[in-house]
């Protein structure tokens, strides 16, 4: 008895006029994924969000909760005799999809739920827009929260499904994550208060206000990628070992597709040969944290993912982090 | 509601691992703020007696070098004072709080607070990463570390928050110009880091009867908090009143769903520890749940009034201060009951045991 992946989905923005915000883009997946299931979303027991930059940068509610109410998932109180839904946002960077499925591999194997799904969604937060909260003051504080430069990750969101399996032989059979804090300068992502003008229409509104805005400013250091592959390949020699595996008996790698030059780096130094790279169409861009979903949404596609046997997920993320999991179709 | 009980079978039908809270600790700032400072330094001086609706008469506040993080890590070395376990043995590490402000307000988003909290404490072997729940984060961290102990994965876990809110107070004093303003909950925020040690239960009582949690997310969007416009720090607006009223209104039925499969009614409750928003709304609260379920319980904790609203530290303070004060015996029944932005309704039903013995209680 395993946990298995019965769909994906992923999303991109359709709006060319103001973009979409994170909220929007992590709605449409969730849609994708439950229609390729041929599920609903009333019958989702957990939702996960996973995603790190979200409309406006809020901080309360759970941007989880709003997705479940955006797509039905059971967002009035449960009727007697079913159980409704819950959910929360985990924030891993780049791991989060990965930790989103090991807490959701948890609640299925445990019995206590049956079907969930882990959500993400990455978009300058300046592009939200899908509020529909009944504050008037809050697009002011939307518009003035800003990003330092151009927002250096694609709009993408993703979506991936999961159920228990009955057969023990198929779905995850392990998780692993790991931290090397000794680069965690590498990739940053803060928000803090930066002096400057007030916006026009805030002054006018509320006088005597601290001249300035909070800035939301995201970093990668030269050496991220290298040092994430070199991170990962330990990590991986070690999970893999054991698991009694060698990197051979990998069928299909499924990685994070950023930073840029990781999936190489890490299947080189890994010892996995490049035809078992599960890649992102180039037409994605720089995707964050929904890359391993985009990733799997190709090689489900083509038939590669249900071929194979052995399919190790690595992802990376800012700590530097790596998440690996190892699952059979 | 989602909801895992103490004993049972896991999905394979194997048995699961009971678990048990086995260290609680906190880090409360020594500043305080009184509610008459806090409503003095108001921009507009608005006349509400925010003490008399509230019953909040203070809250205590970061000064210079203080924030989420050292909040977090203060709270995580106390629970570790009171604990059997070294920082190596915590398998699992959770960040829980909805502020992630570090050096000052520099609030991060990469890589998560946890990763730094565990390299402070020294807990190198575990598994980090953050969660976000609003107010609710705290039993969310707690609820899975119970997750992953049942089922044989993990021995032992940390849930750990730092949350560092007072600017939303201050921010809220720049706009708030009557009664009804939707800034007016900011005023009732105070600062603390809380941290929980669950670890494997080898005794037959002394462990989590039940673990359990909905969102009802209709009302998702009755709270929102975000980066502020008017200062450093953020700005928080809510519909204070309607969330009370929904979360009172439609909370009962779950709640007597995880106190059914404890075992328990809600008269069996020694103490009912509920998030703390406001004396007024707790105590008004409690009895309109107790009429719902047909008896009431037996005490409820009502710590607002001294700390405030600590976000999703609320109920771990309480149980902290009533540890330290040995206000517990042996054998009483917990019931926390989390009410937070979402809306979340989350239950943690367990008993006091073992844990009285590492605060100096020999009651």
């Amino acid at each position: 008895m395993g946990t298995k992946i019965d769909a994906v989905g992923t999303s991109r923005p359709h709006l060319r006029i103001g973009g979409m915000g994170a909220i929007k883009l992590a709605d449409e997946a969730a849609h994708a994924c439950l229609e390729r299931a041929g599920r609903s979303a009333a019958e989702l027991d957990f939702l996960i969000n996973a995603g790190v930059y979200r409309d406006n940068n809020i901080g309360e509610p759970a941007v989880a909760s709003m997705i479940q109410e955006d797509i039905g998932a059971n967002p009035d109180p449960p009727l007697q005799g079913g159980h409704g839904t819950f959910s929360f946002d985990v924030v891993n960077g780049a791991c989060g999809v990965l930790t989103g499925m090991h807490i959701l591999d948890g609640f299925l194997m445990s019995g206590a739920i049956d079907l969930g799904i882990v959500v993400t969604a990455d978009a300058d937060p300046e592009r939200g827009s899908n509020w529909d909260f009944p504050f008037g003051l809050v697009g002011a504080a939307g518009r003035v929260s800003r990003s330092h430069s151009r927002f250096p990750f694609a709009p993408v969101g993703g979506a991936v499904l999961l159920s228990r399996s009955e057969d023990e032989d198929k779905g995850f059979s392990r998780f692993a994550f790991s931290t090397y804090s000794e680069f965690k300068h590498l990739l940053e992502a803060e928000m803090r208060w930066q002096k400057g003008p007030i916006p026009r229409a805030v002054a006018d509104r509320v006088p005597g206000l601290e001249p300035g805005s909070n800035v939301l400013r995201i970093q990668e250091r030269e050496g991220y990628a290298a040092r994430a592959a070199e991170c990962a390949a330990t990590s991986a020699r070690a999970f893999l070992e054991s698991a009694g595996l060698e990197p051979l008996d990998i069928d299909l790698l499924v990685p994070s597709p950023t930073p840029a030059g990781f999936p190489d780096a890490f299947s080189q130094a890994l010892g996995v040969p490049a035809d078992r790279v599960a890649r992102v169409d180039e037409s994605f861009g720089g995707v964050h944290t929904a890359g391993p979903i985009a990733a799997l949404e190709g090689v489900m596609r083509t038939g590669q993912f249900g071929d194979a046997r052995n399919v190790l997920f690595a992802t990376v993320a800012s700590g530097i982090t790596v998440g690996l999991a190892l699952y059979h179709p | 509601m989602i909801l895992e009980a103490g004993v049972g079978a896991l999905a394979d039908g194997s048995p699961a691992i009971p678990t048990r809270l086995e260290s609680i600790g906190s880090k409360i700032p020594e500043r305080i703020l009184t509610t008459e400072e806090l409503m003095e330094s108001t921009r507009h001086h608005p006349h509400i007696e925010l003490e008399r609706l509230t019953g909040i008469h203070q809250r205590h506040v970061c000064s210079e070098g203080e924030d989420s993080f050292t909040l977090a890590v203060g709270a995580a070395r106390d629970c570790l004072a009171h604990s059997r376990h070294r920082p190596e043995d915590i398998e699992m590490l959770i960040n829980c709080s909805i502020s992630r402000y570090k050096d000052g307000l520099r609030h991060q988003w990469e890589p998560p607070l946890s990763l730094g909290i565990k390299d402070a404490i020294g807990a190198n072997k575990a598994i980090s990463f953050d969660i976000s729940n609003a107010c609710a984060g705290m039993m969310t961290g707690v609820f899975i570390l119970h997750d992953f102990i049942r089922r044989g994965v993990i021995r032992r876990g940390m849930a750990v928050s730092g949350e560092y809110i007072s600017s939303l107070g201050q921010n809220a004093a720049k706009q708030v110009h009557w009664v009804l303003s939707n800034q007016l909950a900011s005023l009732t925020l105070g600062d603390a880091g809380t941290a929980a040690i669950v670890e494997r239960a080898d005794s037959d009582t002394d462990h989590i009867s039940v673990a359990a949690f909905a969102t009802l997310s209709e009302h998702s969007r009755l709270c929102l908090g975000a980066p502020s416009h008017v200062g450093p720090g953020a700005s928080m607006f809510t519909k204070a009143r309607t969330i009370h009223k929904v979360a009172i209104s439609e909370s009962p039925p779950l709640l007597k769903e995880a106190l059914d499969a404890a075992g328990l009614g809600f008269g069996d409750i020694d103490y009912v520890i509920p998030h703390q928003t406001s004396a007024r709304a707790i105590e008004r609260g409690a009895k309109e749940i107790g009429e719902r379920l047909g008896m009431q319980a037996k005490r409820v904790v009502v710590t607002v009034n001294e700390f405030g609203n600590t976000s999703s530290t609320t109920h771990f303070v309480a149980l902290r201060k009533y540890l330290g004060e040995k206000r517990f015996k042996k054998g009483d029944t917990i019931m926390l009951i989390s009410f937070a932005s979402g809306l979340e309704v989350g239950v943690l039903i367990f008993p006091i045991e073992e844990i009285l013995d590492r605060y100096g209680n020999e009651n």
